[in-house]
């Protein structure tokens, strides 16, 4: 194999799929990038097994063929190189000898039979969504999944594809995010799957801002076709539970709060939570709220109080404070709605004013007070 | 201190000997009001007094006590300027021994309260009442009224509404009468004291001797961790309470030292405590004293501060000495500070323990982050400053110790009051193995066990929680998880479930051997909910815990399925975070089976090891 690329072109190429190799594997082999060259192409490809990403490049190909490299040493040899041609000549036994107008650098390949292949995903289920739309969805619903490897369902993103509607929900069982866009036109079926939260990131990385995303739906993978690159992930296949039963549907208790102020007031006072509950404690009235943290370990202890509109009878409610300005966070409007029913069920937090055609809820358990 | 009063008539004194005396403000704030008062109750002789406030002393301030009273001659002539019956001369100036001197109290606090005033002498068959309102209107009249002194102060400040701005919050005007009434109950056991906002009792005190007094008023709890002292030096006699230095709190609020009857605050002498602490105690923690001095009222000057709380010694340097040595011979006794030793050789490890415990607080002050809650957040936009409750403490921190050039002697070596322990700023740690935490110390390297780390921090938790009725966290879970048990599981589950209910969890059973989980304790890692129950039966069920009792069995399975696992990887900020928790814990050193945690590695041990020492 020998190729000539512009060293900022290949950077870019492998920059793109260098995040998907694993930090910790026991697959030695997955540390590499296969470097695959084909017609007028320069193809990188990374995978962790789960996540598959191709990225590719034109470039002056002068043999054709295939090598692995190790994909953070290759990373770090070009990273630190000038805008210059480099040429790549690969022997039959795999040894790589890179030139360029500054000198030349050795280094020892493998043959490509030992990487794992790239999934096969051919399918008709074809959908279509707005890149902004798309982006905006997974940044909004990802904070919310869990890591608990046990209970993988919570481990990605429930994404459902309805008549009128297309829909992003996470949680983690401590809160929820639910995302309805109707910004989207039906392709013609109606599913439900669950992506992991690994792909979203690196798909919401490789979104431009503008355009139209093609997804391809397989039974068992996704492909996510990029602008320069196409990110493939398997889906968990298991069973979501059901969301809407747990999302009460009306509430009489009601608070409207400056967002900007309720969050980095949560923020300073839960300086002073204990680091392992990281407990904050609202005492809602009907002109303000106040925010309460304790440390008993350590003798630290903060109130503030702040405005809010507030229409039922003082309540005191308690969250970790870290699940609450994570919300807070993802919520764009100047002012939120908080409503509950006691201090012991949901909070359900909305911008008290949508994007337009977009629906966003969010929800948090408390954290209950018993002595 | 059972001092026999002898009553000399109330005087105005002349100016010369007026003007000697410290003057200055005197009422300050409602707890100086209280003081003054008490002080003439004891001055009186009293053996039994009775405080009574309202609206944290803004309201009502009564002081009610079975002393000599006073007769409807001396009442308004008490309330004159310079009026006393406790000196007469230049001459007792230098022997005072009683707590007031200076006639100065009542007309200053008259001047800015209404005052009613009930007496009688014992000799007397009728009282007086004697009412004044801002200093004047004085009027008299006679009554039939109990043998001692009444005197109630309503609405201080009233007239001049400036300073009546200036109070704080009831709650922390309480706090101050609180901090000075305690030193009046443990400085005079034999008094029996009473004290109540407003009908609330909230001390009865009956008179009885100083440890008793000691534990009724500090608690059962730091009273047991109390050492005696009682030493003394060419007629000087320091006698009381100094806590073990595993007994520490974060403020000087638990330190009380009395001059002959007097309490006192001086920098020199709390300083010299500290340091017959010799290193086991880390700057800004406090050892728990009560501490009472007795010596000439000769010897010591009290007319130095209008509160007279401040005090000059003649002999300040032996003074100094002398309580070192006192503090230090009794923890040596106790044998709380091991003596100093080289074995010959011996391999890390096996000295390892004994060596952590050599130098333990020695090790927490070189590990701990100074502002550890401060950490988390630690870009934040912030400057708000991690408040104790004690102002006194942080100011000391930035200004140098008077007594800092004071040499160290051979009956002190270890002390070491370095001022790095504040210039440093982060420590480092290093994860071994995803399991060990490394850090170095002054004398070498520690290494702690993050897993066993944990452990200690949560059973500890958890056993306050369920022997203390502390406060409990519980997370509600959004999708209730129902598990279906096997048999032998729901039997173990069955004897512990009441317990884990309390801890946070709350488990329902739901039929059969289904059981249904709606909330975990707030601090169950994200990620290992799903699992924590069955860990707890299988740990409960398989680990011979022979010593522990039902619910200790139930706090270690919760701790140590619960901990992070060896094996986990740790940042910086969570190393830190687990190391400032776990020296929060009132024995960090081993964990619940008794099984270390820190161990320590001698650079002479390693200098050994490497022949660069023989
Ligand atoms: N509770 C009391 N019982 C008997 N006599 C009292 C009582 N309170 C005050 N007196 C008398 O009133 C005098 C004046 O009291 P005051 O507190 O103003 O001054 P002092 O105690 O002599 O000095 P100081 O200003 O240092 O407190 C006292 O010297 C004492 O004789
Ligand atoms: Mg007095």
């Amino acid at each position: 194999m020998n190729f000539t690329v512009t060293r900022n072109d290949f950077y870019k190429t492998l920059q793109k799929v260098i995040n998907v190799i694993p930090t910790k594997t026991t697959s030695e082999i997955l540390y590499n990038v296969l470097l695959l060259a084909e017609g007028n192409q320069l193809k990188i490809i990374a995978t962790d097994l789960e996540i598959t990403q191709i990225a590719w490049t034109s470039c002056q190909i002068n043999k054709e063929g295939s090598v692995i490299v190790p994909g953070k040493l290759l990373l770090d040899i070009i990273r630190e190189m000038p805008e210059i041609d480099l040429t790549f000549e690969v022997d039959s036994n795999f040894k790589i000898l890179i030139q360029s107008s500054l000198g030349e650098y050795k280094i020892s390949g493998q043959g490509k039979t030992e990487y794992p292949s790239v999934p096969l995903v051919e399918s008709d289920d074809k959908l279509s969504l707005k890149n902004s739309v798309l982006k905006r969805m997974i940044e909004k619903t990802i904070f919310a999944c869990s890591t608990d490897n046990l209970r993988p369902a919570l481990t990605g993103v429930y994404c459902q594809i309805l008549d009128e509607e297309y829909r992003m929900v996470a949680t983690d069982g401590h809160r929820l995010v639910r995302m309805i866009t109707t910004d989207y036109s039906n392709p013609g079926f109606t599913t439900d799957i669950i992506v992991p939260t690994k792909a979203l990131t690196f798909v919401a990385r490789n979104l431009p801002e503008e355009g139209v995303q093609k997804i391809v739906l397989s039974e068992n993978h996704i492909l996510f076709e990029l602008p320069g690159t196409k990110i493939y992930s398997r889906l968990i296949k298991e069973p979501y539970p059901d969301y809407e039963r747990v999302i009460p549907a009306d509430y009489n208790k009601e608070m409207i709060i400056d967002k900007t102020q309720f969050v980095s007031s949560v923020k300073r006072v839960s300086l002073f939570s204990n680091p392992m509950t990281y407990q904050v404690r609202l005492h809602l009235e009907s002109t303000q709220l106040s925010i309460h943290a304790q440390d008993i370990d350590f003798g630290g202890e903060a109130n503030e109080s702040i405005p809010c509109q507030y229409n039922s009878e003082a309540l005191d409610i308690a969250y970790n404070a870290n699940y609450l300005a994570d919300i807070l966070r993802h919520i764009d409007s100047e002012k939120i709605r908080l409503m509950v029913e006691d201090s012991d069920g949901p909070g359900i937090i909305f911008p008290t004013e949508q994007e337009e055609k977009e629906d966003i809820l969010m929800l948090i358990m408390p954290v209950r007070l018993n002595n | 201190m059972n001092k026999q009063r002898n009553k000399i008539k109330i005087h105005v004194l002349p100016d010369t000997l007026a003007n000697k005396i410290a003057a200055g403000e005197v009422v300050e704030r409602p707890y100086s009001v209280v003081k003054e008062l008490v002080e003439n109750a004891i001055d009186a002789g009293a053996n039994r007094i009775s405080i009574i406030i309202e609206q944290g002393g803004k309201k009502l301030i009564q002081v009610i006590d079975n002393g000599y009273g006073m007769n409807g001659e001396e009442i308004p002539l008490a309330f004159a300027r310079h009026a006393t019956s406790k000196i007469k001369s230049i001459q007792d100036l230098d022997q005072i021994d009683t707590l007031g001197f200076r006639g100065e109290a009542l007309p200053s606090i008259a001047s800015v309260a209404q005052v009613e005033i009930k007496s009688r002498p014992k000799n007397e068959h009728l009282g007086t009442v004697y009412t004044l309102n801002g200093g004047k209107d004085g009027r008299l009249k006679k009554l039939a009224a109990n043998v001692g002194t009444s005197i109630s102060v309503k609405n201080l400040f009233f007239n001049t509404p400036a300073r009546r701005r200036f109070l704080k919050s009831d709650a922390s005007e309480y706090q101050k009468i609180m901090d000075v009434l305690k030193r009046f109950f443990l400085a005079y056991p034999h008094i029996h004291f009473e004290f109540y906002v407003k009908d609330r009792q909230v001390f009865n005190l009956k008179a009885t001797d100083l440890g008793q007094r000691v534990q009724s008023v500090l608690g059962q709890t730091i009273f047991k961790g109390l050492l005696p002292v009682n030493h003394s030096l060419g007629g000087i006699e320091l006698s009381g309470f100094i806590s073990r230095p595993d007994v520490i709190r974060k403020s000087r609020g638990h330190q009380f030292l009395f001059l002959n009857g007097r309490p006192i605050q001086d920098k020199s002498l709390s300083h010299a405590i500290f340091q017959g602490y010799a290193n086991l105690i880390a700057p800004g923690e406090y050892p728990v004293y009560c501490l009472f001095l007795e010596m000439e009222p000769n010897l010591v000057d009290v007319n130095v501060h209008p509160t007279k709380m401040e005090v000059r010694f003649t002999n300040e340097r032996s003074l100094y000495y002398f309580f070192i040595n006192s503090v230090h011979k009794t923890l040596s006794q106790e044998g709380v500070i091991p003596e100093f030793h080289l074995g010959p050789s011996g391999g890390a490890v096996e000295k390892t323990t004994t060596e952590a415990s050599n130098q333990p607080r020695e090790i927490i002050n070189e590990l701990r982050h100074r502002h550890s809650s401060m950490a988390r957040y630690a870009g934040a936009q912030l400057s708000l400053t991690y408040f104790s409750p004690d102002e006194e403490s942080k100011k000391e921190k930035t200004s140098p110790e008077p007594m800092q050039e004071v040499p160290p002697t051979l009956s002190n070596p270890a002390v070491d009051l370095s001022q790095d322990h504040y210039a440093r700023v982060d420590v480092q740690f290093w994860q071994i193995h995803n399991r060990y935490i490394l850090s170095e110390i002054k004398s070498g390297i520690v290494v702690i066990d993050q897993h066993v780390a944990h452990e200690r921090i949560l059973f500890e938790r958890i056993s306050k929680q369920l022997q203390k009725g502390q406060q409990v966290y519980s997370q509600k879970l959004l999708f209730p998880q129902k598990i279906t048990l096997a048999y032998d599981d729901f039997m173990i589950f069955k004897q512990i479930y009441e317990v884990l209910n309390q801890i946070g969890f709350s488990i329902k059973v739901f039929s059969g051997n289904t059981i249904v989980i709606e909330a975990m304790p707030a601090d169950v890692k994200v990620g290992r909910e799903s699992q924590i129950l069955l860990d707890i039966i299988d740990y409960y069920r398989n680990e011979p815990l022979k010593d522990f009792n039902h619910l200790e069995k139930v706090a270690a399975a919760y701790a140590c399925k619960n901990a992070i696992k060896s094996g986990e990887k740790l940042s910086q900020a969570e190393m830190q975070t687990l190391i400032d928790q776990l020296f929060a814990c009132e024995s960090p050193f081993f964990c619940p089976h008794g099984r270390p945690i820190i161990i320590t590695i001698d650079l002479e041990e390693l200098d050994r090891k490497f022949k660069r020492i023989p």
